[in-house]
């Protein structure tokens, strides 16, 4: 299971114009990204114990919104690109999610991994792999995948 | 016993290419008089090794840990003489601190880090060390700054019985950020790297709860390919905590993170160059808050005496742990026992992983059950690993399969070590009058604040949490506005002695200046030592306990102008040492900081030294920072003016025609710091602010504005040598100069201190916002002091 968090639109302008301006800063103009953090969760949770986690621990209910589904964006177009660390690379917060899951009460899950995902509006498949692979990741540590979403 | 498969069945038999072969093909980082002498060994001992043999081999042997290049034999050429060092450290750098044998050097070269006496009771030390994690932050800056930082922290932790951080330092050379260089395929640009080391030493301090609160970042394109992290870690120890020993029959208790695939051969990387094929497995990610659990229960364990020796697990794991631990005595080791990340390693890598927040104890059988108690309570992981033996061996097993098996004698004892030739020729230098430019004085100095060597680092210290602990009475960022760039920072340590009647500090600082190395290395050790007491003083450390640490970063030492450059700065450091009468007590160095650029080309780093200094300040009450604070009050000049522009900013953005160095005088530098002191003491100094980067001109810009006032200042009465242009008046960077703003009342007292020596009144500070200079009538600039600022005040990040 994947439990998507994001901040609220009202919220996320900064954490927004921030990665705008580091992509602007490698020569490459941008308008507007969506940014999203993903908590991989592997256990045999039910959708209520997911939505426990999800609510009682990944998010800060005022500023952020969570979802065990894709993010949505109505009809627009973009590329949504998944960056998680490599199985080989430590997982600090993956790790610290792994132990508070347990003291909230519910079962140690076998793995959780932490992980971001970033919605392109506006940019061509080939624009955003460059983006993606000069800004966003370094491939030593991160592995990533580009899908086009709707 | 049943033997590990991983055996190397044929390595006895294989010729020099072979060996060589075998090396490149395992990444041992070995050379070919190394890999003899361990053939010879196991011929000797008629068998074959095991992979985890050569691979405890390579790590001890290995620059990281043994510093093989540094305490080698050097044959040197120079001036149509030659000279041989059968150690080049130790007839450099610990001779002078041999020589000097100050009562209050505690620990010296014999540990994690050097230990100096520290308060008024005398029962605490300050423990100080530096280390570089270069390599790994060029190929991941996030996880390689953190994973220094927790390394450096572990140090101390790791120093004697364990030590308590109480200030983080960091220093960065990065290329330029407007660099138009052709990087090759997966070098990352300078602007990210930069980001991501920043990144990486803010969240692993900051969780720590360590303050970080003293250090410096350089641009030069000679880093652009390999970028210099140096992080550094001060801590307090109880004076009978100092030293450690280590007995048969003590447990070998690890305590912290476990281990993983993390970090494989982190430690023979470091004497290799990085190019494209580096192996990824060289990299780990920090993760603070094992290394925060790790910390209070070691310093919890440490004051009910539970453990009788502690090391870090640093480069080499536990490999180098335990083996340093047991040299002298011997050890045998279960590695089953080891907590792991992951199922799928191998015997070998469990024992020389590098992963992080590890350390290794050794605790009588009698304390374990104790020591448990205080590891669960809180939440430190930890495993019983074996125990020290008193047979001089390290044998490892798994399952009672055989991992090692070596002589601890020939382990530490017998690494070869070839004659490496050193030459030098001296730099062509010129010490004609600089080129009048057709630019105006003012536009020049504008020029200089916002250049990257000299302008506000902010957006950068910012970002560190330099008062955690409540303990930073001077900070790095000063002034009325809290952004005036400091000179050094000043740590009252109450948090860690919990004595809150003892008024004792400490300063620590920095100094450093690549870019007369280019020029001088000889010269740019001594004024790097300069710099670092210069900044001492300026905040009113006692110097005359200053403790200096030598933290080198080189090429490779296979090119002979390298180990030239190496020979003669070693040679100003022993020179400054005994000049200051400053010992040093730890250091660290680091080779082949060099790679291919894009079209293939060998792309080296200059001679890097940074000198880092550390002093007590006998009562921070007295302490003082580096901004103008009252109209009226006169400004004197400590020093002398002296000609040349060699190494200076000026000479980065101008042609000058001018590189000559002025020789640094360390008898008059120590007589000016001593009197200064003197005032400083009596409460006569109101700022005082090094001339260094920038050179007069950008000091004063900095004191007005961060003070938020003007300064009339006249060159006229200036000391200065004979047939000094206004150029090298307001922008040269010749050593041994302090601007100084003195307290109007106590004037007549000041100048009775200053009697006979070169500090000579200069000017007064203004209420009007305006710096206007002037040289024999002539009025070479005059500027609003906040339009100089807004020049200076860069967003680097």
């Amino acid at each position: 299971m994947i439990i998507e968090v994001w901040t609220k639109d009202k919220y996320a302008k900064n954490e927004e114009l921030n990665l705008i301006n580091k992509f602007k800063a490698a020569g490459f103009n941008l308008d507007k990204i969506h940014i999203s953090r993903l908590y991989k969760i592997e256990s045999d949770f039910s959708q209520r114990e997911y939505k426990k986690i999800s609510d009682n621990l990944l998010i800060d209910k005022i500023t952020e919104k969570a979802s065990l589904k894709s993010r949505k964006f109505g009809a627009k177009k973009m590329h949504k690109s998944e960056i998680w660390l490599k199985p080989t690379s430590t997982d600090v917060v993956g790790e610290s999610v792994l132990k508070a899951i347990s003291d909230i009460g519910l079962r140690k899950p076998e793995s959780a991994r932490f992980g971001h995902a970033f919605y392109f509006e506006g940019i061509n498949e080939i624009k955003a792999r460059l983006m993606i692979e000069k800004v966003l990741i370094n491939d030593i540590i991160n592995t990533y995948k580009l899908t086009k979403v709707r | 016993m049943k033997k590990y498969e991983e055996q190397i069945p044929n390595f006895i038999k294989l010729n020099k290419k072979e060996l060589m072969a075998l090396n490149d093909f395992f990444g041992w980082s070995l050379n070919l008089l190394e890999l003899k002498e361990a053939q010879d060994y196991f011929k000797k001992i008629k068998r074959a090794p095991e992979r985890g043999d050569i691979e405890t081999i390579a790590q001890t042997w290995s620059e990281h840990c043994k510093h093989k290049t540094f305490s080698g034999p050097v044959k040197f050429k120079y001036k149509g003489k030659t000279k041989r060092y059968k150690n080049l450290f130790k007839e450099t750098i610990v001779k002078a601190t041999t020589k000097l044998n100050k009562s209050w050097c505690l620990s010296v070269f014999s540990d994690n880090a050097g230990v100096v006496e520290f308060g008024k009771d005398k029962k605490w030390g300050v423990a100080f060390k530096a280390e570089t994690h270069n390599h790994p932050c060029a190929i991941e800056p996030y996880g390689g700054a953190e994973t220094g930082v927790g390394g450096v922290i572990r140090d101390i932790l790791g120093v004697g019985l364990g030590a308590k951080p109480v200030l983080n330092t960091d220093n960065f050379c990065f290329g330029k950020l407007d660099s138009k260089m052709k990087l090759p395929k997966k070098a990352l640009s300078a602007k990210r790297i930069f980001s991501g080391v920043v990144d990486g030493v803010r969240d692993y301090g900051n969780r720590m709860g360590i303050p970080t609160a003293s250090g410096g970042i350089y641009f030069d394109d000679g880093y652009t390919l390999n970028p210099l992290v140096y992080v550094g870690c001060a801590g307090m120890i109880p004076r009978n905590k100092i030293f450690k020993k280590v007995y048969p029959k003590d447990l070998i208790v690890s305590i912290g993170g476990r281990t993983g695939r993390d970090g494989i051969h982190g430690a023979t990387f470091s004497s290799a160059n990085i190019d494209e094929d580096t192996t990824t497995a060289a990299v780990q990610i920090g993760h603070a808050l094992n290394e925060k659990k790790v910390l209070d229960a070691l310093l919890k364990a440490r004051d009910l005496n539970l453990y009788s020796a502690v090391t870090d697990c640093g480069a080499g794991g536990f490999s180098s742990a335990v083996g340093e631990l047991g040299e002298e005595i011997g050890a045998r080791v279960y590695l089953e026992k080891a907590q792991l990340k992951d199922s799928k390693i191998a015997p070998w890598e469990i024992w020389i992983s590098e992963s992080q927040e590890r350390m290794v104890l050794s605790v009588p059988p009698k304390n374990l059950n104790r020591l448990k108690k205080i590891l669960e309570e809180e939440d430190c992981e930890y495993c019983v690993l074996g125990e020290f033996t008193d047979d001089k061996k390290l044998l490892v097993t798994f399952n009672n399969e055989i991992v090692v098996n070596l002589d601890m004698l020939f382990l530490h004892h017998q690494l070869p070590n070839i004659e490496k030739p050193a030459s030098y020729s001296d730099f062509k230098v010129s010490n004609k009058a600089p080129k009048k430019l057709k630019k105006n004085y003012l536009s020049i100095l504008k020029n200089i604040l916002s250049h990257v060597n000299v302008c506000s680092r902010h957006s950068v210290i910012s970002q560190y949490d330099h008062e955690v602990q409540g303990g930073t009475v001077i900070k790095p960022c000063q002034g009325k506005y809290g952004d005036g760039p400091g000179d050094a920072a000043v740590i009252w340590p109450h948090a860690a002695t919990g004595n809150m009647k003892d008024f004792s500090g400490f300063a620590v600082t920095h100094g450093f200046n690549p870019a007369l190395g280019k020029i001088n290395p000889y010269e740019m050790a001594m004024h790097s030592a300069d710099e670092a007491v210069r900044n001492l003083v300026c905040v009113g450390a006692n110097i005359k306990k200053t403790a200096f640490m030598d933290n080198f970063c080189a090429a490779s030492p296979k090119d002979p102008k390298v180990m030239g450059e190496l020979v003669l700065a070693s040679e100003g450091c022993y020179d400054a040492s005994m000049g200051f009468g400053a010992p040093f007590i730890s250091g660290k160095d680091s080779f082949y900081n060099q790679s291919k650029d894009a079209k293939g080309k060998e792309y080296p780093i200059p001679l890097t030294l940074l000198i880092s200094s550390l002093a007590p300040v006998e009562d921070i009450k007295k302490a003082i920072t580096m901004n103008f604070k009252k109209a009226e009050n006169p400004i004197y000049m400590l020093g002398k003016a002296k000609r040349g522009m060699g190494g200076s900013i000026y000479n980065e953005m101008n042609e000058s025609g001018n590189n000559f160095i002025s020789a640094l005088n360390i008898k008059e530098a120590v007589k000016l710091y001593e009197a200064l002191l003197k005032a400083i003491n009596k409460g006569f100094v109101a700022a005082a602010h090094d001339i260094s980067q920038g050179g007069f001109a950008g000091a004063i810009s900095e004191m007005a504005f961060s003070g938020g006032f003007g300064a009339d200042i006249d060159f006229e009465n200036m000391a200065k040598e004979k047939d000094i242009s206004a150029t090298e008046l307001l922008f040269g960077e010749s050593p041994s100069r302090i601007i100084i703003e003195i307290e109007k009342k106590d004037e007549k007292k000041f100048l009775k201190i200053i009697k006979g020596l070169a500090i000579k009144k200069i000017g007064i500070v203004k209420e009007e916002i305006f710096l206007d200079i002037k040289f024999a009538e002539k009025r070479l600039l005059k500027e609003d002091v906040f339009i100089l600022k807004n020049s200076w005040k860069r967003d680097l990040l």
